[in-house]
């Protein structure tokens, strides 16, 4: 009965398999740089073998015979031609980190001087999604350290509420003293341990 | 096919008829077959220039900015139209005029940073910055046109589906 089902179930998977092999020729990949710098790599997967593009720029062409024919291209020739694909990408995720004053609500002031050009750049990301991540040093109790982490997360939700971003799409964790960024004894007013981790996508 | 179970006695029979039947239409409607797990956001509508539109469960939405996409979602992008999407594991996509991509599987653990991301360009343009998934595992994410299957390993590229 199982290897019926299997026989039956493995007939309409072929017939859906020939349903879709659409009449196509010459679907094309082609390898960019990464913006970050460097360079990945695509591999064209076929039966029996694969084709690895590893330098930018270079292509692969496929037919419908499944030969595969590889080249490099100008840099500037892709950029115009897939010109609406490329500016039609979404901003990059970015992460940023604001400092706060020892046992304090408040960023210090160079990180409230920095925080106004980045929360305005989140804020002007297309349906932007943001994550507070907030954060204490080691001095003083752990449920205090709690509550305080979660106020500085808040300081900068507030903010980004103020610049027209939804709550809806800000999430917060408050992690107290349990996540330094630099790891110190207990009762340590560490600076580097005070801030909120703002991730934006 | 339909013979088949025509052998069994008459009081086993119907049963059998409907369990086959089962079993044959499953694999067509994944979703029946899943129901129990929660739908959840693979990605979020971040661009859109002109009209598009979402194809979920035999329903066709127009598409809208912020809007959440989910597996087995097919996004269709009209004349001139393009949409840029973000995915849960930061991969970037975005598709050109005339374009069709169904998200056939996505799988994000965001703990481990592992998963499974397959999609499927059946017709236009897309570009791709990849994400975490594609870094996890060689092959992890996968891309299918019409005629390639293509696996990417950390990178940003362009797929032209029949230029």
């Amino acid at each position: 009965m199982r290897g019926l089902v299997r026989a039956a179930a493995a007939w309409v998977a072929l017939v859906l398999a020939g349903c879709a092999a659409a009449p196509s020729s010459g679907d094309r990949v082609i390898l960019l740089p990464n913006a970050g710098g460097g360079v990945g790599a695509i591999a064209v997967i076929q039966n029996d073998r694969e084709t690895l593009l590893t330098a930018p720029y270079t292509s692969a062409t496929l037919d419908r015979r499944g030969s595969v024919h590889a080249e490099q291209l100008e840099a500037a020739d892709v950029r115009s031609r897939y010109a609406r694909e490329l500016s039609a990408l979404p901003p990059r995720p970015v992460t940023y980190f604001l400092y706060f004053e020892p046992d304090s609500p408040l960023p210090t002031l160079a990180s409230q001087r920095a925080a106004g050009p980045i929360l305005e750049e989140i804020a002007r990301r297309p349906a932007v999604e943001v994550r507070l991540i907030g954060h204490s040093d080691k001095q003083g109790e752990d449920a205090h350290n709690d509550t305080l982490s979660l106020t500085r997360a808040m300081w900068v939700r507030t903010r980004l509420i103020a610049l027209g971003v939804s709550g809806f799409r800000i999430d917060i964790d408050a992690e107290g003293e349990r996540r330094p960024a630099i790891a110190t004894p207990d009762g340590v007013d560490e600076a580097r341990n005070r801030r909120v981790e703002i991730r934006a996508r | 096919m339909h013979s088949c179970p025509a052998r069994r006695p008459p009081h086993r029979g119907l049963p059998l008829v409907v369990a086959l039947v089962l079993a044959v239409l499953a694999p067509l409607a994944p979703r029946a077959a899943d129901a129990p797990q929660p739908v959840a956001r693979v990605a979020t509508v971040k661009t859109l220039h002109g009209p598009a539109t979402v194809e979920r469960d035999g329903r066709t939405l127009p598409l809208q900015q912020g809007m959440a996409l989910l597996q087995s979602d097919t996004v269709v992008t009209g004349n001139g139209s393009t949409v840029g999407l973000g995915f849960d594991d930061e991969a970037l996509v975005s598709l050109g005029p005339d374009s069709r991509l169904l998200i056939d599987r996505f799988r994000f653990d965001r703990t481990t940073h592992g998963g499974e991301f397959d999609a499927t360009l059946s017709r236009g343009r897309m570009a791709v910055v990849s994400g975490k998934i594609a870094k996890s595992r060689i092959d992890a994410m996968k891309v299918r046109t019409p005629t390639a299957l293509l696996g990417v390993r950390g990178t940003e590229f362009v797929v032209d589906a029949g230029p």
